[in-house]
């Protein structure tokens, strides 16, 4: 007894629900596959030669953490004499360059140059390279000691052009930090993904990448704000590859407070709006998944997800007002609140099919921490509830701040 | 030319297809199922037509006998119960809207019942009339809808409310309406007084014996 009449109350609020609920079940699930199908059996070549390694570290005002950074950078487990470690102090106005200064040694350079920006500093960095493969360490992040080793294998693929390790975070300890741990657990799997799918197309912190290709194709990028996203969409332009290794790990801070995420959040999903934009030649069969799956879903994603929470915050601004409209009739007389039966029961919540579909999306969701998670072996955390039901409204927010940003041409401020 | 897996996405969209059925699916016999007391609910509105019409009969004779807050009180869950098959089926479902019908006809029948009651055993009830729309004016009518169920809770012993769809077409609301000369909503009839467009919780208070 298929009852059509009663799947068919199109009203835009159940439009909006269900293209979400599709939408969202739809990428979830195809995650979750090729993860299943791939993660484990997608190995890297054996390591036949150990490549120099060249790790710049861009620095600006970091003296409390630049020396550590550096120490990390030379504790690792790679051949000592196929590594070099390249400071680039972009004229701090704290004592960064005179700390890092006392870290110089055969394999550690420290210079300093003219205030201009972190992509300029790295730049500057290659130049004084002597390595085939470059690594960007943020002067607050710390690679494991594992990390040069396991990841120097996948360049064993010449048309790997940049290899990415797992990120993990450096001891959260409150809720914003602990939240950020889940989601990069869940980002590890996404990014792995990608890789899988040949459409990895970001070069973030602790990346690393071929000098050759830099060398070839120029720079990083100095007028965008997020120049390792613009690498990542430069490598993909002209048909390389980009690795994820789970079993590399690097080490990072994240922002520990609100409005410092949301900035950090700000800056990136603008400067993916930027670079899908400088490189929207790309939206096309010709790059492959890339082009017609990976690309498309991240601007629908940034875009449904920016309406929604508009339409959220109205709608419950509305609602509010027509509460409060109400109450005032009756001079807020608490009578009503007293008054339960009858108005919600249980058959009512479940009869609904956006119940079940909401269970069913829950549910995947929780597959694909808890397959992160494992990944990139971090411990299972409950704050997970929380992470769904305060995170994703800050990162949605910060999304559509980008956005508006985005759309008014106005760059964010750094 | 690069690799596009067109057989993944297909296998993917299929899944999600699936999922969208099963759903619904499901559903569906959840409420099939909550369907029955669907029918139990319609049995037990159309039962308590029947039995009112008997009591009435009865009644007349022995009116100031009858509890007649007890009755609304009846009366206002099985409304109740309406409501909440309507949202999980929609206004257009024909059992809502004949279950809908035969409410309106209970309440007619019922405010008959305890205007005799009111007049026969000098009782001091407060008689409501609520003609309400949801398509004109539909927010004021929801407004005056909330001030009445609220004074409807806080006297709970002294008022009775009778709430009709302005555009209900039964020939008993019909004529109602002609003999209050009830054009637009929202309109009340306050202990047989008519007031056309919102009252405030004051001023029907004031109204009230």
């Amino acid at each position: 007894m298929f009852d059509l009449n009663y799947f068919m109350d199109f009203t835009f609020d159940n439009i909006l629900i269900y293209v979400t609920l599709f939408f969202s079940l739809f990428s979830t699930l195809f995650f979750i596959l090729i993860f299943i199908e791939n993660g484990k059996t997608a190995k890297k070549e054996k390591i036949k030669k150990y490549p120099r390694i060249s790790v710049i570290i861009p620095a600006y005002n970091e003296s409390k953490n630049i020396i550590k950074t550096i120490k990390s950078a030379l504790n690792v487990d790679y051949p000592k004499n196929k590594i070099e470690v390249i400071v680039v102090d972009d004229h701090s106005e704290d004592d960064t360059f005179i700390q890092a200064k006392k870290m110089q040694g055969n394999s550690v350079k420290v210079f300093t140059k003219n205030h201009g920006g972190k992509a300029r500093a790295v730049n500057f960095g290659i130049k004084e390279s002597t390595g085939e493969i470059i690594m960007v360490l943020d002067a607050d992040t710390f690679p494991d000691k594992k990390c040069l080793k396991n990841i120097a294998g996948e360049f064993e693929n010449p048309k790997i052009m940049a290899a990415l390790p797992a990120i993990k975070i450096w001891k959260p300890k409150n809720f914003i930090e602990k939240c950020q741990e889940m989601e990069y657990s869940i980002m590890a799997l996404i990014k792995k993904v990608f890789f899988i799918m040949g459409s990895m197309n970001c070069a973030p912190a602790g990346a690393f990448i071929r000098k050759s290709f830099i060398e070839k194709y120029g720079d990083f990028a100095t007028n965008t704000l997020t120049e390792d996203f613009e690498m990542g969409m430069r490598i993909q332009s002209k048909n390389f590859q980009i690795a994820q290794s789970l079993d590399s790990v690097v080490y990072t801070v994240v922002p520990d407070k609100i409005k410092k995420l949301i900035r950090q959040r700000v800056r990136w999903s603008y400067g993916s709006l930027e670079n899908i934009t400088k490189y929207k030649y790309m939206l096309s069969p010709n790059y492959g998944d890339l082009g017609l799956f990976f690309l498309p879903i991240t601007l629908f994603g940034i875009g449904l997800v920016s309406f929604l929470f508009i339409y959220f915050i109205v709608k419950s601004t509305y609602n509010l007002i027509q509460t409060i409209h109400m109450n005032s009739l009756i001079n807020f007389d608490i009578l009503p609140l007293l008054d339960f039966d009858g108005k919600i029961t249980l058959t009512n919540l479940i009869t609904n099919e956006r119940t079940f579909f909401i269970l069913f999306a829950s549910l995947t969701a929780i597959i694909i921490y808890e397959l992160g998670r494992r990944s990139v072996k971090e411990k299972f955390r409950i704050e997970y509830i929380g992470y769904f039901l305060l995170y994703t409204w800050v990162i949605s927010l910060s999304q559509i701040i980008a956005l508006g940003h985005f759309l008014a041409k106005r760059k964010p401020r750094w | 030319m690069r690799k596009i897996s067109f057989d993944k996405y297909f296998l993917v969209f299929l899944m999600t297809f699936l999922i969208f059925i099963i759903g619904i699916l499901l559903s569906q016999t959840i409420t099939s199922k909550s369907s029955k007391e669907i029918l139990k609910t319609q049995k037990e509105v159309k039962n308590y037509l029947l039995s009112l019409n008997l009591q009435f009969e009865i009644a007349s004779e022995y009116i100031c006998r009858v509890d007649v807050f007890d009755l609304t009180k009846e009366k206002v869950y099985l409304g109740r119960q309406i409501d909440v098959l309507e949202k999980n089926l929609g206004k257009e479902n024909e059992i809502v809207k004949d279950l809908k019908q035969d409410y309106s006809l209970l309440s007619i029948r019922q405010w008959l019942l305890v205007k005799q009651f009111k007049e026969k055993c000098n009782e001091n009830i407060n008689i409501i009339l609520f003609f309400y729309s949801n398509e004109i004016n539909a927010s004021e009518s929801e407004s005056q809808g909330y001030v009445l169920d609220y004074l409807y809770e806080k006297y709970p012993d002294g008022l009775v409310i009778y709430a009709f769809e302005i555009e209900e077409n039964t020939p008993a609301l019909n004529t109602i309406k002609a003999i209050y000369e009830i054009k637009k909503a929202p309109s009340l009839v306050v202990n047989e007084r008519l007031f056309t467009g919102f009252q405030s919780k004051e001023k029907i208070e004031e109204l009230l014996i």
